[in-house]
């Protein structure tokens, strides 16, 4: 079996365990803002800065950030065929993505310190 | 050698035939995009919530306007469209609605629901 093949079957299993996750967290926060909205910036706050609220948010960008990279990449190897411009968009998609890890890890983070 | 017959391979969108469950599956990849393409805008927001009363506030004025409620209510279609579409992709990869009837029914239901859903939703918040 060729390492390409491997590659695309871990993938496949990283699409399925952080699309469950997502699943999970996305529908308990919307849950949350339904019945109990925090309706000052201390209280929000609080709660974010709790350790296992503010874990399962780096959790939930973690996930989310490589969910979107494999499913991005799927779209643009279906539908951009020029190499030079499909290996742009990759690398713009991934730093990009990168970006916004690093950037949701400061604001979680400086949340737990404030 | 035996020359390898010509198939016909095009992802011309026009050319292609479109039955139900094509229309979920493009469903999937464009809510797929919209959220990637709106998660600079959310992690912007929860850092302005987080940051002071006073972006704690402007974060909840941008919410109650009425741009930020389209996009919100865009958001949660494409949040549950993509869901449940994730969720008939991971239930065809245990073997279960594979078969035709089926499997045209899960993707009709998949693509009708999330509109309601996403209107309830969005109402309750």
């Amino acid at each position: 079996m060729s390492g390409r093949r491997v590659s695309g079957m871990q993938a496949w299993v990283l699409q399925r365990i952080t699309g469950i996750y997502l699943a999970l967290y996305i529908t308990y926060m919307i849950g949350f803002f339904i019945f109990t909205p925090p309706t000052s910036h201390d209280a929000w706050q609080l709660w974010v800065m709790q350790p296992h609220v503010s874990m399962a948010m780096l959790l939930f960008f973690g996930s989310i950030l490589f969910h979107a990279w494999v499913g991005i990449r799927n779209i643009l190897i279906d539908y951009i065929h020029p190499f030079g411009l499909r290996l742009t968009l990759l690398i713009l998609v991934g730093l990009g993505l990168a970006a916004c890890g690093v950037w949701s890890l400061e604001v979680v983070m400086s949340a737990r310190i404030a | 050698m035996i020359k390898t017959k010509q198939r016909p391979i095009h992802l011309d969108l026009r050319r292609i035939r479109m039955p139900i469950n094509a229309i979920t599956s493009i469903g999937h990849r464009i809510s797929g995009v919209l959220i990637f393409l709106l998660m600079p805008a959310g992690i912007f927001l929860l850092d302005l919530s987080l940051m002071s009363p006073e972006g704690f506030a402007t974060v909840a004025a941008v919410f109650d306007s009425f741009l930020g409620k389209a996009i919100l209510l865009l958001l949660m279609w494409a949040f549950v469209h993509h869901l449940l579409a994730g969720l008939r992709c991971i239930s065809i990869d245990v073997d279960c609605g594979v078969e035709k009837p089926f499997f045209l029914k899960t993707a009709r239901i998949v693509l009708l629901a999330a509109f309601p859903v996403a209107l309830l939703l969005w109402t309750a918040l």
